[in-house]
């Protein structure tokens, strides 16, 4: 390999890391709040994360993939992954394991209390749903894809996804006003 | 009211215009029963922020050591193959001196059998001559009719 082609290979490479960095850090959080969501269990979580991350930099090419295509692959492989661990273990997703190990006390308001009831609320709610009405739900708050996005990933009509997001987020909105009314 | 509480879930999806949007500003700002559901809204959306995880740090760690392994693993494949190269042409240098060997033992050979043809050849050359030198034979017989035999050589 002559000094100019190694040249060129670090150069390329590094264009990819650094690609791959911005990427990463765009969706890292979003995609890591919505399969912990769906599995319930952090270390499920971490493998699949890791797994769907070094895909994508497996196969990413600067050139053929744009950002919305990395959004939609992205929770895509991440959906299948799961499934794919889900269908082999059958494991039932455990929530409350899920808020005791929450680290992030970061509100700090008076009702920081009630705050953490309605939480748990919410988190035991989404768990007893359907699991297609589950899984929209978090694919739209924590993945934050839109629609179109959600009816790609769940190969779903857009109408479908708007009517179960209503559902859920009426079923939760009755929950929660029971509470506060409390 | 169905219908303006779509609105309002699209509004808070992201996916309302602004013409939608100042539409659905004015009727909230109409519409009392409109305006509590936008609270409530409002309320499970900040609820469900608080539910956020924060992405745990040792992870970034491990991906990122993961790639870092990965981009080393064709610089090894690079040194192996560059390995496999020299031993490749190690064995041809081998075998071209071997060639080289037996050519020059086969020469040898030949060489040899050529001197061994030569003195055959002087050999033979050496018996017709001493044979030509031997004395002529005749022979009589003894009845009447005489019969000689002269060797031709």
């Amino acid at each position: 390999m002559s000094f100019k082609k190694e040249q060129k290979g670090l150069n390329t490479n590094n264009d990819k890391i650094i690609e791959f960095t911005l990427i990463y850090n765009r969706y890292k959080k979003r995609l890591y709040n919505y399969l912990l969501k769906l599995s319930g269990d952090e270390m499920i979580t971490e493998d699949i994360i890791q797994n769907v991350f070094l895909k994508l930099y497996d196969n990413y090419s600067m050139k053929s993939k744009n950002p919305e295509s990395i959004n939609y692959w992205l929770f895509k492989s991440a959906r299948n992954e799961y499934y794919n661990y889900y269908n082999k273990n059958k494991r039932k997703t455990t929530i409350d394991t899920l808020l005791e190990n929450d680290k992030t006390e970061k509100y700090e308001i008076e009702n920081a209390l009630e705050l953490k009831e309605l939480k748990k609320l919410i988190m035991r709610e989404l768990d007893n749903m359907d699991f297609e009405q589950r899984e929209i739900y978090l694919l739209k708050e924590y993945g934050g894809l839109n629609y179109k996005e959600i009816s790609e990933t769940m190969d779903i009509e857009v109408g479908l996804v708007k009517s179960r997001l209503y559902k859920v987020r009426q079923k939760l909105i009755d929950k929660i006003s029971k509470i506060i009314k409390q | 009211m169905n219908n303006l509480k779509e609105i309002i879930n699209n509004y808070f999806d992201n996916e309302l215009n602004k013409s939608e949007e100042i539409m659905l500003f004015t009727q909230l700002s109409q519409n009392e029963k409109a305006r509590e559901y936008f609270k409530e809204m409002n309320l499970l959306r900040t609820i469900v922020d608080e539910t956020e995880t924060e992405f745990p740090d040792n992870l970034d760690a491990r991906i990122f050591n993961s790639i870092k392994t990965k981009q080393e693993a064709p610089i090894k494949s690079y040194t192996a193959s560059k390995i496999l190269s020299y031993i490749s042409y190690l064995f041809a240098i081998i075998l071209l001196a071997l060639s080289l060997f037996f050519y020059s033992e086969s020469k040898k050979y030949q060489d040899k059998l050529e001197i061994t043809e030569f003195k055959i050849q002087k050999q033979t050359e050496m018996i017709q001559v001493l044979f030509n030198t031997l004395p002529q034979a005749e022979v009589k017989g003894e009845i009447d009719n005489a019969i000689i035999v002269t060797p031709k050589m």
